[in-house]
């Protein structure tokens, strides 16, 4: 178990920080193409092509792949009130309730959106436009994003299983590296 | 009361029950959607729903707005130019009786333009303002209340995050919702610098007395750092509010605008822009994944028959317009001393939405009535976030007791705020009906 737990450790945190990095990426893509699309249209009179699929497309990626790096960090919002009060193994169950529903919800969104994925590589789906943008590579990371936090989800409930809570906490070395 | 309204009050208790237990709000909204969909229609439907609402909602092109000017907001906040708008405002206001009372206001409204959350707004307000003003013998609640409640301003004054929300929860224009939360937005700042001063009068010993130190020269050389990036907010709000841009490339533009006078400032660098871009990647997909939770109890709350069964439940049982308001102000002010904004924006909008729709009330003034509650529900103990916000920022300086008692009188502005908007609907659609 142990073993499994330090590969996940690894594994997971590492597929988590990549997939946090593409997000990145495609902001940073998705402020260049606003900008640049506004000066072109206003100024010029020459839009970016496909500028607004490449944002459609981009905002996809970045609300998917940004998921397992919040889930690391426990960021999801939760009502706490009530949960504050509980200790020991009550609160523990409770944090188990929350990682159970986690993997599921995570799970469920990779396997629906993995289906759409691979329907959209099967007829290669593009947008309709004078640019044929391609929609099918934003549709699977939008699944890999779910699966990569459906991944972190369970790596967290085994570490709670074997009774180190600390593992999911907020912050890890990773992150106080990045 | 018909089936489908116990269906619906069953899904939202029970949903209540597991966001109480400690389930993070996304996941409970979606699953309780999830299985009240099943048993009200079947599992294909659930189904292709999960299939096709996610990649729908996380790809519609308005919604861009939010990761970017959650972006502008943190490339301007890592810069340091929030601190430098506080110090040039403090230098103008130190002869004044709680000076920094008023100049945290005024700051705190200047920062809201570029920013659009509440909780990041008075975070950053207490490291930079808190200090001082203990240092110079303010009273420590007072101080912490100010904090709190100029923070609100981020949800009124656009960017608003909860306008971007609401607007994707309700299909209402994002454009019209910021331009219309311009006028009461600034109507609260100065309703505070009018209220402080009389406050004062009865409280002299809530702030020390005034000692004006700064040469005029000094104060006018104090204000030339930050015009730029007002200079960038008039452009953002101007290209929306003419229509020139649409919210989303208007909020590229700030996005780029806000890093690049940073970079021409040297205030910024490969670490803080690094920052910048992984809260707005966090803060994106925690939003987006309740937004799309949101939408699918809302659509399960739709096909029940709830939503339909309440509207005309209410509209058939003698209920009048306002007097439905003023049972919402009611729900929305209880429920926000126990619940978090967003998660009570997502959880009732879907139900409250159609019935203020069949009143024939305006929408656009009604989400600004929204979000003037949940800024009140926000410095409203026992769970006002934005009061655990300045809490935790102050390191130990400021206790929940001392927070709780200072954030009153504040919360009596923002109540008598709330009773102006409600009684004139027009300072909140007039802006918005000049658009283009």
């Amino acid at each position: 178990m142990t073993a499994l737990l330090r590969f996940l450790d690894r594994s997971v945190r590492w597929l988590g920080t990549a997939a946090l990095a593409v997000a990145a990426a495609f902001i940073g893509l998705l402020a260049i193409v606003g900008t640049a699309d506004s000066f072109g249209t206003q100024i010029f009179s020459l839009p970016v092509p496909s500028a607004l699929e490449m944002s459609q497309a981009g905002l996809a990626v970045v609300v998917f792949m940004g998921l397992a790096y919040a889930q690391r960090r426990r960021g999801h919002v939760t009502v706490d009130i009530l949960f504050n009060r509980f200790t020991g193994r009550i609160k523990a169950a409770f944090t188990g309730l929350a990682l159970a529903a986690a993997i599921f919800f995570f799970g469920f969104l990779a396997w629906r959106t993995g289906i759409g994925a691979f329907e959209s590589v099967a007829i290669d789906e593009r947008s309709w436009g004078l640019t044929r943008f391609p929609i099918w590579p934003s549709k699977i990371a939008v699944c890999a994003g779910c699966s990569i936090a459906m991944l972190e989800s369970l790596r967290q409930f085994l570490h709670l299983l074997v009774g180190n809570p600390d593992a999911y906490d907020a912050h890890t070395p990773e992150d106080e590296a990045l | 009361m018909t089936e489908p309204i116990v269906m619906g009050l069953i899904g939202i208790g029970a949903m209540i029950l597991f966001a109480a237990l400690g389930v993070p709000i996304a996941f409970c909204i979606t699953l309780v959607g999830a299985v009240g969909m099943v048993l009200v229609t079947d599992l294909d439907f659930v189904l292709v729903t999960f299939q096709t609402l996610p990649y729908a909602t996380a790809s519609e092109y308005a919604f861009a707005v939010i990761p970017m000017f959650v972006l502008m907001g943190a490339l301007a906040s890592s810069a340091g130019i929030i601190s430098e708008l506080y110090v040039a405002v403090n230098r103008w206001l130190e002869g004044v009786r709680g000076g920094l009372y008023i100049a945290t206001t005024l700051a705190s409204a200047g920062f809201a333009a570029i920013s659009g959350s509440t909780v990041v707004n008075a975070a950053m307000f207490t490291r930079i303002a808190l200090p001082e003003m203990l240092v110079l013998g303010y009273n420590r609640g007072i101080s912490a209340g100010c904090i709190a409640a100029a923070g609100t301003f981020a949800a009124l004054i656009p960017p608003s995050l909860t306008f971007v929300i609401f607007g994707i929860l309700t299909g209402e224009s994002i454009g019209e919702l910021f331009i219309a939360g311009i006028v009461p937005g600034l109507l609260t700042a100065a309703l505070y610098v009018a209220a402080i001063p009389v406050m004062l009068r009865f409280r002299p010993d809530w702030a020390p007395r005034p000692e004006a130190r700064t040469p005029l020269r000094e104060k006018i050389r104090g204000m030339t750092g930050i015009w730029p990036m007002f200079l960038l907010v008039v452009i953002v709000l101007g290209g929306i509010y003419t229509g020139i841009t649409p919210p989303t490339a208007a909020g590229a533009l700030g996005a780029v605008g806000a890093l690049l006078i940073a970079l021409g400032r040297r205030r910024i660098g490969a670490a803080q822009i690094w920052e910048s871009v992984r809260q707005t990647a966090e803060l994106t997909s925690v939003l987006f994944i309740i937004i799309i939770g949101g939408l699918l109890f809302s659509r399960f709350l739709v096909v029940s028959g709830f939503v339909a069964d309440l509207t005309s439940l209410v509209t058939e049982s003698g209920f009048s317009g306002p007097m439905f308001i003023l049972a919402m102000i009611v729900m929305y002010l209880l429920l926000g001393m126990f619940i978090d904004p967003l998660s009570m924006l997502v959880v009732t909008v879907p139900f409250v939405f159609p019935v203020i729709q069949a009143f024939g009330m305006d929408p656009i003034w009604f989400g600004i009535v929204l979000t003037k509650m949940i800024e009140i529900a926000v410095i409203t103990p026992p769970v006002g976030l934005n009061l655990f916000a300045v809490v935790s920022a102050a390191g130990g300086r400021i206790g929940t007791g001392d927070m709780f008692a200072g954030v009153l009188p504040f919360v009596c502005m923002e109540v008598a705020m709330l009773a102006i908007l409600v009684a004139f609907p027009g300072l909140s659609t007039w802006l918005p009906n000049t658009m283009h």
